[in-house]
């Protein structure tokens, strides 16, 4: 008899006795002839087992199967067996699923026919909302290019424009604390220099200078362009020339905070002079020029009333407490910064906008002058920055201890301690040891910040060994003195 | 306690196997397989003895899957009745030209006595006649899935993955998946099928050995 080619059905008739007697002969010897029918036959009995396990068959299948299967100690075996076997591999494949990326096992069961549409839509969807969002964002960081351009020019030309300045120029000491609480009122000595104090947001772009512009006009109305414009501070002998551009605009940029004097000459004008000019930290003045019709040698004096109360012409926030407001207001023990939180949007507690005290940020005449005054260094086994007595404004209730390092001693955590002298205890600040520098001092060291009164202090830097207790590291006794 | 139970359980198996089928079968004649008869029977099938003896098993494995799913009650003792009476017939000088052939020829007489025999037995004894299918052969889970387990891990890793990647769908992907499995192992399905059976083969004959130790 010549072996010929059995079907799956056939195959599956057959171990459930549904064959009519020639056709179970005809497979039987089939697969006794034929090593790979025979072969067939028994992967094609898994099968069956296995959708019996899996509860696949059809009810009627169902039923057969258990009667021809499940009556014999061999089927019932092999039933046993495919159960377990199909809840290990289940249970090997969502271990896998745990462990693995299974991005792509989900394309893979993609690829079936019956998802394979879902997912062509699926996909669409997704590629148009992405090249919506895209375009749109190209759009969005186009603009912010641009006004990023133009923030890049602006700042070019003050760079430019502030370069003349020298050392000489430069106004402040940089501390504070130096300002004296009567200022002199003489401005036309050098010595006597007008000092202003500025509250700005870090963020902004404040560098404590300000900004003069305007525009040269003829009687008519008409521009007046190559006017030579000068402006001067006779006070610093500050001194800055440049002409009027085609539209007879000017633009006087970085220019330090004082009261100027601005000279124009064109030719067939007379030369106009005006004086008194305040220009205030970070509040933009605006003076246009009027030349009147008559020789250069002829002069117009001026008197300025310009008065910048708005800034219109950029995004910086910041005020400034001239002289006479620093001497006429009433001020507990003279304490100028006390002034600052007098300014819109700014309280008690250094808050600056809404910003928190700690990004604040307070210059003197242009210079920063925070960062020294309430931050100190902790290293163990030495003092605290050296000082032994901490100088803040009093509305700066905050001071930052910055603990530094070194490599050798960054795998413990630190608790910082303040008590008062007699012992009360004052504050408890645990350091979290996050960072692995790769350096001799670690280069974001863990910060502190702490709201101590004037007073005598004793900080212990206590460190933290892996068994959770503590040892303490370095002692330090100072004072807080709030002005 | 459920090994206690398992254990009864497996000896009422044995005694209705033992009740059933031991006493009655028995041979035509009184002829005893003996060393030079089976012998004999393996040179028929290869004159490589080592290959001989695969034939030998392949053949006794035909027999008992041919056995089980005509539903012989004792598929082992069928089997080794029908190569008995092959490796006799040719110890005897019958000329077998179509070996494989001739074995099927002698198993469907084998299968229909113990067809017979079984009827014969019902009809005698129906009060005393246990079914089969009413014993429970399933023993303690804990210790077939600690076998389970233990027989998997026997697995190279590739072989346990490949394993695991054959059967871890359900229809309808199981076939799509099958194939793209044997694509990517660079063979065909049937060839994938075949693998795989001779692994869960191994696996359930581990695991029956690996019981037998409980």
């Amino acid at each position: 008899m010549a072996a010929r080619l059995i079907s799956d059905t056939q195959r599956v008739r057959y171990l459930l006795g549904l064959c009519s007697l020639a056709e179970r002969e005809d497979i039987e010897w089939n697969y006794f002839e034929d090593d790979d029918a025979f072969q067939e036959m028994l992967t094609a009995e898994d099968d069956l087992i296995d959708g019996y396990a899996h509860g696949e068959l059809t009810s009627e299948i169902r039923r057969t199967f258990e009667n021809r299967f499940l009556s014999s100690l061999y089927g019932r075996k092999r039933v046993q067996f495919a159960r377990a076997f199909a809840g290990a591999v289940s249970a090997t494949r969502s271990v896998e699923t745990k462990h693995r990326g299974t991005w792509l096992d989900s394309f893979k069961s993609l690829q079936s026919p019956g998802r394979l549409r879902t997912a062509t839509i699926a996909a669409v969807i997704v590629f148009v909302t992405v090249f919506a969002w895209l375009f749109i964002d190209r759009r969005r960081m186009t603009n912010e290019l641009r006004e990023l351009h133009a923030e890049f020019a602006e700042l070019s030309k003050r760079t430019v424009a502030s370069q003349p300045r020298s050392a000489t120029e430069r106004t402040g000491t940089g501390d504070i604390t130096a300002i004296p609480p009567e200022l002199p009122s003489q401005p036309d000595k050098p010595r006597h220099r007008e000092r202003t104090t500025t509250a700005t947001q870090r963020t902004t772009s404040s560098n404590g200078g300000s900004t003069v512009r305007g525009t040269a006009k003829d009687p008519n109305g008409n521009v007046v362009s190559g006017a030579t414009v000068t402006i001067t501070d006779s006070a610093r002998y500050f001194t800055r020339t440049q002409s009027t551009n085609k539209d007879g605009a000017y633009v006087f940029n970085a220019i330090p905070p004082g009261t100027y004097s601005i000279e124009v000459t064109a030719p067939g004008f007379k030369t106009a002079l005006a004086s008194g000019l305040a220009v205030l930290v970070d509040t933009p003045t605006v003076w246009d020029l009027h030349l009147e019709l008559g020789a250069v040698s002829e002069t117009v004096n001026i008197t300025s009333t310009a008065e910048a109360a708005i800034n219109t012409s950029d995004a910086i926030l910041g005020n400034n407490f001239e002289r006479q407001k620093i001497t006429q207001l009433p001020l507990n023990a003279r304490n100028v910064p006390n002034l600052l939180t007098l300014q819109p949007g700014t309280t008690t507690d250094g808050y600056v906008a809404g910003r928190r005290a700690d990004q604040a940020n307070i210059a003197l005449d242009g210079v920063d002058v925070v960062e020294p005054l309430n931050t100190y260094f902790l290293k163990p086994w030495n003092t605290i920055s050296g000082e032994t007595s901490i100088r803040i404004p009093s509305f700066l209730k905050w001071i930052r201890f910055q603990l530094e390092l070194e490599t050798a001693a960054i795998h413990y955590d630190y608790r910082l301690i303040i008590k008062t002298v007699d012992d009360r205890p004052v504050t408890s600040v645990d350091w979290i040891e996050p960072v692995t520098p790769n350096q001799t001092i670690i280069d974001t060291p863990a910060i502190a910040t702490v709201d101590l009164s004037s007073g005598d202090y004793v900080l212990l830097l206590m460190e933290k060994k892996p068994d959770g207790s503590t040892v303490k590291v370095a002692e330090y006794s100072f004072e807080v003195i709030k002005y | 306690m459920r090994n206690a139970e398992a254990l009864s359980q497996t000896f009422a198996v044995l005694r209705v196997f033992q009740n059933v089928s031991l006493p009655k079968v028995t041979p035509k004649s009184e002829w005893v397989l003996n060393q030079a008869a089976f012998d004999g029977f393996l040179a028929t099938l290869d004159i490589d003895r080592d290959k001989a003896g695969e034939k030998y098993e392949y053949i006794r494995l035909k027999l008992l899957r041919y056995f089980q799913w005509c539903g012989s009650e004792v598929p082992d003792i069928d089997a080794d009745e029908t190569i008995n009476r092959v490796t006799r017939r040719i110890y005897e000088g019958q000329d077998v030209y179509n070996l494989t052939g001739y074995v099927f020829g002698v198993a469907k007489l084998v299968h229909a006595e113990s067809l017979k025999r079984r009827n014969q037995i019902r009809a005698l004894d129906e009060e005393s006649f246990i079914d089969p299918s009413s014993t429970g052969v399933e023993v303690e889970t804990a210790n077939y899935q600690e076998c389970l387990e233990r027989c998997l891990g026997r697995f190279s890793d590739e072989d346990r993955e490949v394993i695991t990647e054959y059967y871890r769908y359900k229809k309808p992907d199981k076939i799509d998946c099958r194939k793209r499995l044997a694509a990517r192992l660079g063979i065909s399905l049937n060839t994938l099928r075949v693998k795989m059976h001779r692994h869960r083969m191994n696996l359930e004959a581990c695991i029956e050995k690996c019981l037998g130790r409980y």
